[in-house]
Parts: C-alpha cells; sequence; structure tokens
C-alpha cells in the first residue's frame, strides 16, 4: 500500500479544488458548480481537439508532460498516509521544492514560447512571486527541519516535536501565505478570472487547451494538494502513522482527508474574505511573511525550543 | 493553572508577540495603524507582567502590571487617538524606506541583537531570550523613529523604545520597586503629553506635521 | 532636626513659589514674587549647605542624600536661579511691552521658572539613581515647555523644542536602561533586594561584576552625555539654547549641562572601583575632546551670537568631561572649578546678549557692533565674559582649564593635551573676533530700539536689579581668576575626597 499512496493525490486533488470552489461560491452568496465539476472538466478537455500555434516550439509540446511527470514524482516521495515508504529516502522537502520549480520552470518558458503577451506578463509575474516566495517557504520549513534534525520530510513528520510553539506557529503563517502565492490564490492571483489584471497562473496557460490543457490543470490541481499535505505533514502531522497495517492506513485516509477539507475550507474563507494585492503590493506582503519566516528561525534558536 | 500556562507556552508566545508588534509598527504606514498596534504591545506587556507575577508569586508585580496597563494601555492610546484626530491626518506620508525594505531591516535587527547578546552576559532561561526581544523591541522603535516624517510616529517610535526598556529592566531585575515604576511611568507620560501638545503645536505654525519641515536650524 | 526641616523648606520652597506666581493676576508683582522666592530659597538653604558640606547628610530615611558634590552643585542652582529670577523682572516686563509675549504666558514663565529650579534641585538631593533619573527627565520634560515658550520666531523654537525633547529623551531611555543593569548588578552582590541608592552601591562598589558595569557604564554616558551635551549626541544643544529665552538660557547653559555630568560623576564613583579608571576614564577622555573640537570648529563659522554661546558650552562641557576623564585630584579639581567658573561666565554672557538682543532686534553678529561705544558699562560685561570664556588670564577660566591641562601633563597624556591646546586656540580665535565685531565694530543702527531695558543708565528698579546680579557675576569672575578663596577650595577637595578619586 505504501508503494500506491502518491495514487490518492492523483484521485482526490480535482475534488479538493472543487471543494474550495464550492465553498467560496457558497460564501459568497452563490449557488456554485458540483464538487465533482473539476473532474467533469478534466474528461471534457481530454476529449477536444487541440489547436496548437505554429510559432511555438518543442518546449511548448514538452511542458505538459513535464509538469505533470514532476508533480507526479514530487507526489511520490511526499508521505500522505504513512511515513514508510519505500521511496523515503529520496524524500528530501529540498527536492520537492525543487520538482516544483522545475515544473514552474517550464511552465514560464511555455508561457514565453507562444509570443503573446499575456503569456509573457504571466511568465514574468510568476517567476517575480515565485523568487519571493521560495526563500520563505524554505526558511520555515528550515525551523521545522531544525528541530526534527533533518530535512526529510518523513523523519520530520515523525518527530511528532511540539507543533505548538512560537517558531512553529510564526513558521505555519508564513508557510499558509506561501500556499497561497504557489497556488495562485487570492490575495496574490486570481484562479476565476482571465482578467488581465488578475493573471499570473492563467496566463501562462492561455495558448493550451485540449489534452494538454487538462494535464497542466490536473498538474495544478496535484500541486495545491501537495502544498496542503506538506503543511500538514511538517506542523500537523498527527494522525499520519509509520509501519502501519491495514485497518490503521484506513483511519490514517481518513485523518487526512478531513485534513485536507479542513485546508480547503480555510483557503475558500481567505480567499473570500480579502481583495486581491495589486502587483506592486505584493512585494509588502512576501516580504512580510519573510520577516515572519525568518523571526520563526531567529525565535527559535533564541528560545532553543 | 500554572501547569496550563507552562504547557501552552504562553510566557513565549506572549513575548514572540511583543516583538512581532513592534515590526508591523515599523511596516504601517497608517497612524491609527501605528496606535492600535502600540496598544496591543502594551496590554501584551501588561499581561506578561501580571502572567510571571502569577506563576512566581509575587504581589508587587501585580500592582506593576496594572499600572502599565491604565498608562500605557488605556491613558496613552487615548491620548495619541485624540491628538491623531486633533491633526486631522490619517496617512502618514511617504516613509523615507519602503515598506519591504523597513520590514527586511527590522528582521535583520532582530537577528544581530541575537548574534551579539547571545554570550550569556545575563541570566539564561527566561530572561535571556526576554532581554533579547526587548533590546530588538528597542533598536526597531529606534530605527522607526529615524526613518518616519510624521511627528506622531517619531513619538509612537519613542513609546515603543520605552516599553522595550520596560521589558528589558523587568527581565532584568523582576521589577523595580513600585515608588519607581510609578515614578517612571509619571515621566513618561508627562513627557509624551507635552510631544503632544507640541506636535499640534506643530501643525498650526508650519501647517503640515511632516517633519521635513523643521530643519531650518543648522550649523 | 533644624537640617531636615530646611531641607524640605529648600525643595518645597520653588514649588510654592511656582504656583504663587501662577496665581497672580497682578503683572507687575509676578516678577518681584518670584525674586522674593529665590531669595528666600537662597536664605533657607544656607543651613543645609553648611551642614552637608562638612559631613554628608542622609535625611527621610536615606531617600535624601547630601555631601560636598550635591551641595556644590545646588549652592550653584540656587545661586543661578536666584540670578535668572533676579534678570527675568527686566526681560519679562520688557517683552510685555514690546508684544513679544502675553500676560499668561509671563505667569506660565515664572511657574515653569521655578518649577525648573525645584527639578534641578530634586537631582542633586536624591540617593536613588532611579529617582535621579526621574529628576532628570522631569528637567527636560520642564525646560522643553519654557524653550518651545518662544515668541519672537514661533517655528523655530517648535523645532528647538521638539528636537531638544525627542532627543534628549532618547538618550534618557538609554540612562535608564543602564540604571536597570546596575541595578541587576548590585542584585548579584546584595541578594534579592539590590539597591540603587548611591550610598549602599558605594560601599558594595568593589564587588561589582566588572564587565556589567561597564556595559551600564556606556549607556549611563550615552544617555547622561545626551542630557549634558557631549559629542556626538549634542545636536540639539546649538537649537534649543539659542531659541530659549535668554534667563533659560542662562540657566540650561550655566547648570542644567552641569546637573547632568553630575549623574555621571556619581555613577563613575560607582563603576570606577571595579574595573579601574582606564575604562571609564578613556571613554570620558575620548568624548570630551571630540566636543570640544567640534565645538571649535562650528565656533568659527558662526553668525549668531547666541548659537556662538551655545556652542561654547559644549566645549566648556568637553573640558570638564576631560578634567573628569583625565582623573586624579588635579583634573578632578580642575573640573569642578571649571563648573563654577563655566556658570560664571556663561550665564553673564546670555543676560548680556539678551539685552543686546533687546536693543538691536536681532541675534546676528553682523547686524550688532559698536556696543563698547554705545553701551559702555553692558560692553565691558561682555567683554570680561568673551575673554573668560575664551580662558584669557586673568580670569577664572583659565584657572581650570589649566588645571586639567596640568593633570593631563602630569599623566603624561601628550596627545590629549596638544589636542586640546589646539582647539583651545581656535575657540579663542572664534569667540574674540565675533564678540569683538559686535563691541568695536561701527554698527548699523537702523534696527535700533533703544528701551529702558537695554539702557544700563537708568534708575529703574528692574534694571538696577539685573545689572547689580551682572556685575557681581563679573566681579566674581575676577576674583576667582585672581585667588580663589579658601571655602570654595575647602568645598571641592571635600567633593573629590566624597568621590574617592585618589
Amino acid at each position: 500500500m505504501e508503494y500506491f499512496q502518491f495514487i490518492i493525490i492523483i484521485i482526490f486533488s480535482p475534488l479538493v479544488q472543487g471543494i474550495i470552489k464550492k465553498l467560496k461560491a457558497n460564501m459568497q452568496g452563490r449557488v456554485g458548480p458540483g464538487i465533482l465539476q473539476p473532474y467533469y472538466d478534466l474528461i471534457r478537455l481530454v476529449r477536444k481537439d487541440m489547436v496548437l500555434s505554429d510559432v511555438t516550439s518543442w518546449v511548448f509540446r514538452a511542458t505538459p508532460y513535464i509538469v505533470f511527470a514532476s508533480t507526479v514524482a514530487a507526489a511520490v516521495i511526499v508521505p500522505v498516509i504513512t511515513t514508510s515508504s519505500p521511496f523515503g529516502m529520496m524524500g528530501d522537502v529540498i527536492a520537492v521544492i525543487y520538482l516544483f520549480a522545475l515544473g514552474r520552470f517550464f511552465m514560464a518558458l511555455a508561457g514565453l514560447d507562444a509570443g503573446t503577451t499575456f503569456g509573457g506578463e504571466g511568465s514574468s509575474r510568476e517567476m517575480t512571486v515565485s523568487i519571493l516566495v521560495e526563500p520563505m517557504m524554505m526558511l520555515s520549513i528550515f525551523t521545522a527541519a531544525i528541530s526534527a534534525g533533518s530535512t526529510n520530510i518523513a523523519r520530520i513528520a515523525e518527530a511528532q516535536y511540539l507543533f505548538y510553539s512560537p517558531p512553529h506557529v510564526l513558521a505555519l503563517a508564513a508557510f499558509v501565505v506561501a500556499i497561497v502565492a504557489e497556488t495562485g490564490r487570492i490575495p496574490v492571483d486570481n484562479p476565476d478570472t482571465h482578467l488581465e489584471l488578475t493573471m499570473i497562473h492563467e496566463g501562462m496557460l492561455l495558448e493550451y487547451s485540449g489534452r494538454y490543457l487538462a494535464l497542466m490543470e490536473w498538474a495544478h490541481y496535484m500541486k495545491q494538494m501537495l502544498l496542503f499535505t506538506l503543511a500538514m505533514d511538517i506542523f500537523f502531522p498527527l494522525g499520519i502513522c509509520k509501519d502501519c497495517v491495514l485497518p490503521d492506513l484506513e483511519a490514517s485516509l481518513g485523518i487526512y482527508l478531513s485534513k485536507m477539507v479542513f485546508m480547503a475550507v480555510l483557503m475558500a474563507f481567505a480567499e473570500s474574505t480579502r481583495a486581491k494585492l495589486r502587483f506592486f503590493q505584493l512585494p509588502s506582503l512576501l516580504g512580510g511573511a519573510f520577516v515572519l519566516a525568518l523571526l520563526s528561525l531567529l525565535t527559535y534558536i533564541m528560545m532553543g525550543r | 493553572m500554572k501547569n496550563w500556562i507552562q504547557a501552552f507556552a504562553v510566557v513565549d508566545f506572549i513575548s514572540v508577540g511583543i516583538l512581532l508588534t513592534a515590526i508591523a509598527m515599523s511596516a504601517f504606514r497608517r497612524l491609527e495603524a501605528c496606535v492600535r498596534t502600540y496598544t496591543l504591545n502594551s496590554w501584551l506587556l501588561s499581561s506578561l507582567i501580571a502572567i510571571v507575577a502569577f506563576m512566581i508569586g509575587e504581589t508587587h508585580l501585580y500592582v506593576a502590571a496594572a499600572l502599565t496597563l491604565i498608562t500605557k494601555g488605556i491613558l496613552l492610546p487615548l491620548f495619541l487617538r485624540r491628538i491623531v484626530r486633533q491633526m486631522k491626518v490619517a496617512r502618514d506620508a511617504e516613509p523615507y524606506i519602503q515598506n519591504a525594505l523597513s520590514l527586511t531591516i527590522s528582521g535583520i535587527l532582530v537577528a544581530v541583537v541575537y548574534a551579539s547578546l547571545r554570550e550569556g552576559i545575563f541570566v539564561s532561561g527566561f530572561s535571556k531570550y526576554v532581554l533579547q526581544i526587548s533590546i530588538a523591541v528597542i533598536l526597531i522603535g529606534l530605527f522607526t523613529m529615524i526613518t518616519r516624517r510624521k511627528a506622531i510616529t517619531q513619538v509612537i517610535g519613542l513609546l515603543f523604545m520605552e516599553n522595550g526598556l520596560f521589558l528589558a529592566g523587568f527581565s532584568l531585575t523582576l521589577g523595580m520597586p513600585i515608588i519607581i515604576e510609578l515614578g517612571v511611568l509619571f515621566d513618561m507620560l508627562m513627557g509624551v503629553i507635552i510631544l503632544g501638545i507640541f506636535a499640534v503645536q506643530i501643525k498650526k505654525v508650519f501647517t503640515s506635521s511632516n517633519l521635513d519641515k523643521l530643519t531650518v536650524l543648522k550649523g | 532636626m533644624e537640617t531636615e526641616v530646611s531641607a524640605t523648606a529648600l525643595l518645597l520652597i520653588p514649588v510654592i513659589t511656582a504656583f504663587v506666581c501662577y496665581l497672580l493676576k497682578n503683572e507687575k508683582l509676578i516678577g518681584y514674587v518670584s525674586f522674593a522666592g529665590s531669595l528666600v530659597l537662597a536664605g533657607v538653604s544656607v543651613p543645609v549647605v553648611f551642614a552637608a558640606s562638612s559631613s554628608p547628610v542622609q535625611l527621610m530615611g536615606g531617600a535624601l542624600f547630601m555631601d560636598s558634590l550635591s551641595t556644590y552643585i545646588m549652592a550653584i542652582v540656587i545661586v543661578l536661579g536666584f540670578a535668572s529670577s533676579a534678570y527675568s523682572i527686566g526681560y519679562l516686563e520688557h517683552e510685555l511691552k514690546v508684544g513679544l509675549t502675553s500676560a499668561i504666558w509671563m505667569r506660565r514663565y515664572y511657574m515653569l521658572l521655578h518649577l525648573f529650579i525645584f527639578t534641578m534641585l530634586l537631582v542633586t538631593v536624591v540617593n536613588n539613581l532611579a529617582v535621579l533619573w526621574i529628576a532628570v527627565e522631569a528637567t527636560t520634560i520642564v525646560s522643553a515647555v519654557l524653550i518651545g515658550s518662544g515668541f519672537r520666531k514661533r517655528d523655530l523654537a517648535i523645532e528647538a523644542a521638539w528636537k531638544y525633547i525627542i532627543l534628549c529623551t532618547v538618550g534618557i531611555t538609554f540612562a535608564l536602561l543602564g540604571t536597570f543593569i546596575t541595578y541587576y548588578a548590585s542584585i548579584a552582590v546584595m541578594g534579592t533586594e539590590g539597591s540603587l541608592n548611591w550610598t549602599d552601591l558605594r560601599a558594595i562598589a568593589r564587588q561589582l561584576n566588572p564587565s556589567t558595569m561597564k556595559l551600564a557604564f556606556i549607556f549611563i554616558l550615552v544617555g547622561y552625555g545626551t542630557k549634558a551635551g557631549l559629542a556626538p549626541v549634542h545636536n540639539w544643544l546649538p537649537d534649543a539654547h539659542s531659541q530659549a529665552p535668554t534667563p533659560i538660557s542662562a540657566l540650561l547653559s550655566g547648570i542644567l549641562l552641569n546637573t547632568a555630568f553630575y549623574g555621571i560623576m556619581r555613577f563613575v564613583s560607582i563603576v570606577e572601583p571595579s574595573t579601574g579608571t582606564a575604562f571609564t576614564g578613556n571613554l570620558l577622555i575620548l568624548f570630551g575632546l571630540l566636543s570640544i573640537g567640534l565645538a571649535s570648529v562650528f565656533i568659527l563659522v558662526q553668525d549668531n551670537y547666541k548659537r556662538l554661546l551655545a556652542y561654547s558650552s559644549i566645549e566648556h562641557m568637553g573640558i570638564i568631561s576631560l578634567g573628569v576623564g583625565i582623573g586624579g585630584p588635579i583634573g578632578m579639581y580642575g573640573a569642578l572649578l571649571h563648573i563654577l567658573n563655566h556658570a560664571l561666565s556663561k550665564p553673564l554672557m546670555f543676560f548680556a546678549s539678551g539685552k543686546i538682543q533687546a536693543h538691536y532686534g536681532s541675534t546676528k553678529i553682523e547686524k550688532v557692533g559698536g556696543v563698547l561705544t554705545s553701551m559702555p558699562l553692558l560692553g565691558t560685561f561682555i567683554f570680561i565674559g568673551a575673554l573668560s570664556l575664551a580662558a584669557m588670564p586673568p580670569f577664572n577660566i583659565f584657572i581650570s582649564e589649566f588645571s586639567v591641562l596640568k593633570a593631563g601633563a602630569d599623566k603624561g597624556l601628550w596627545t590629549v593635551i596638544g589636542l586640546f591646546l589646539a582647539f583651545a586656540v581656535i575657540v579663542f580665535y572664534g569667540l574674540l573676533s565675533g564678540f569683538g565685531r559686535m563691541l568695536f565694530e561701527k554698527g548699523i543702527e537702523k534696527d535700533v530700539v533703544s528701551s529702558g531695558f537695554s539702557s544700563c543708565r537708568t534708575t529703574r528698579i528692574p534694571n538696577i536689579i539685573g545689572n547689580s546680579v551682572m556685575f557681581f557675576m563679573a566681579a566674581a569672575i575676577i576674583l576667582l581668576g585672581l585667588h580663589v578663596p579658601s571655602f570654595i577650595d575647602g568645598t571641592i577637595r571635600n567633593c573629590i575626597e566624597a568621590l574617592g578619586v585618589r
């Protein structure tokens, strides 16, 4: 079973996206699409014809596969319901971040490839945001890693240290901001519209259609769920089991799914209660989160806990 | 009750909260927001004193906590809000340093304080990191005073410095005799009142509360 | 018993005078009431001063402590307070007549003047170092309101008062941190209840942790040094002292800076037994030389005579710091005598420049000229004062500066002495060229407002009082330059002993 825990991510990620959308709609007073709508979207997209621009190169055609593959690889590494995975040795958190970076790099290239203004704009903004976000994410994870003594996610999750202490709360706050930025949610980016002002992620995907678009969207859902999982593993690993048998694994799965629902509710709430920031204000927000992450590391060293 | 406080590391959280409000103040531009962070800071400070009083069992610290709460948590914010309303400004002028850079410098100041106070000249444990936090708050207050243009934000920076100082004194010696605390608080209150009066005068005479105008006397 | 009554009266009288002045509605009387108040204060202080200068006196269960150093500074405070209230009668009357102040502000001025004197007295009589801090902060607050009350150029006065209060409060905050660190050090030696009483700390001074005390001293020096006008934290001084009303400038320069230095001296006597004299001495010498150097450069380029006098104050505080830093009995003697001498010369100069400002209507040197010919008595006072400030024999400041020099030579600090002499020469040139222009050159008689105040010849009572005060100060300057009377000499020697300087 440990070999296949990444399947959970592949299967359930559109569901998580659907839940977030439905919750957002309800909070905003609309009925909204059904929870399973992302599945229907993916199936529909796969069945459609693709329209490819002639000016694009091999990068454009290779990117969907690269992005999807790198995200699946990250899913393999991250412990979902059990920490005793045979791939566990490779499960270094730095590797996960760099797998995401690989996907992001190719997406940015693909956005530039088509030569449209929206694509270029999306790519440059995405790169700017990631420059600000990655150090923050690294710092907050390092705080947890230092207290657990290893950067291997499985080890961090197993350490079951006191996740409730000021350094960890600060790191969690910074990491949540990082998640919001990485998954392209309000206040960093608006995932629902295709207006020029609000496109970072959507800008890079604008030229894609059909099968390729399905792969990219699915990879995006998976990345989102992976980030949630990462946050839970590092800061709230209660319920993850180690060396378990099947009944325990089912319990673990249940706990995991409820944690995902909790994160979905949190995201929906955060999105509905905020306005999107203008792009030049982003450094203030991300800078503030960076200081939070820095503080978490400093307070950890200061307090020795 | 004591075990509950210890298990939940309340003291740690409050200390970090004090540091966070100081850093937040260096990032906020609106005057009302700055006054609110100061209020929060003072409340956290007095609750810290009260909780330590509870844990250790020294009654005179309760009085100190109450005094701090009344002067810094209630009277001073009321006064500051009145001054802000009298000056009819809501936004700070563009500070000399941008928001993000200001935040980063505050973070760096904290790191510097930690690095230089690592060799425990003083005590260890609770007092040590509270001392580091207090000196960080003093430095952040000083930094804010230097990089802001409005008179009131300079006063608020000064108040943060005094809060940090109070915390430093508290962490070193668990408070001074009450009569001294009373005297120091009263002095500070008088000082801030005079500063507030002068700030309003600046607005009246210079028709702008921007401190850039106060550079005539040179040499 | 008598001393206790006198001491309580000593502290109460200025407060009473302050409130009486505020409540009086008759403008003509207020000045005389305040003058009477300061006279009574001087009378009441005599028994206290005599009792305490021979042997230390502790009153009110150790809350008040007076030894010869306290009484020395206290006596100067009272004498200068007396002089200022004497001069204020004529000064404020003139300002009221010319329309530069209002009746309500006059009452506030007198009230604040006596409150100011009270806070300075408080600094000298308390035992507890934290209460000392409170008193110093109180002086800042009261004097800030006085500085900002200038009517002549409102915007400049407010700017000066704002800088003053902000910079001094920031500085004093650091001094409080230093006080806390000292308290912490005392807990380590004395058990759970440490003490901030100077007497207790002096007794255990040798056992205090050296590195802790070094840290404390740095904060104290930065903090009280800001208040005392030592460079590089002196920036508020030229503005504040030039924009304040003239009698207040006299008090500020003459004695307020010295009370801040009093605090530093008390701390030096606590810190030195454990850390040795080298640490504190070097720091004080450094700041002293920096102050003298900076002041000398700025004196050269001044075009405003009040600012010139303010920078001269910075220079002289630097000399005092140098004296304390060089240490040894001769250095301390020079520093302490310098406090007295400066407290005589500077207020004289400020009083005289107040009259000049009233007469010529401007504080710029170029607008003033021919003072010696048009107002001979005033001109003579300025001449004596300027020469005294420039350390010219046979005036008093020369003696104290020479003592500091000799102490430095005895200890072999040749670079220090060399720099000091170089700066002193620059100051000499700057002061004399500035004031010389005012005294001798033909002036522009355009804006002259010849009022009863500035003329030295009238027989009106306020003028007589003001002029006689200035006369006595000038006489004292000359007398002290020729021979230091034995009672002053003895007092200073007692102070040196009280501070434990060997």
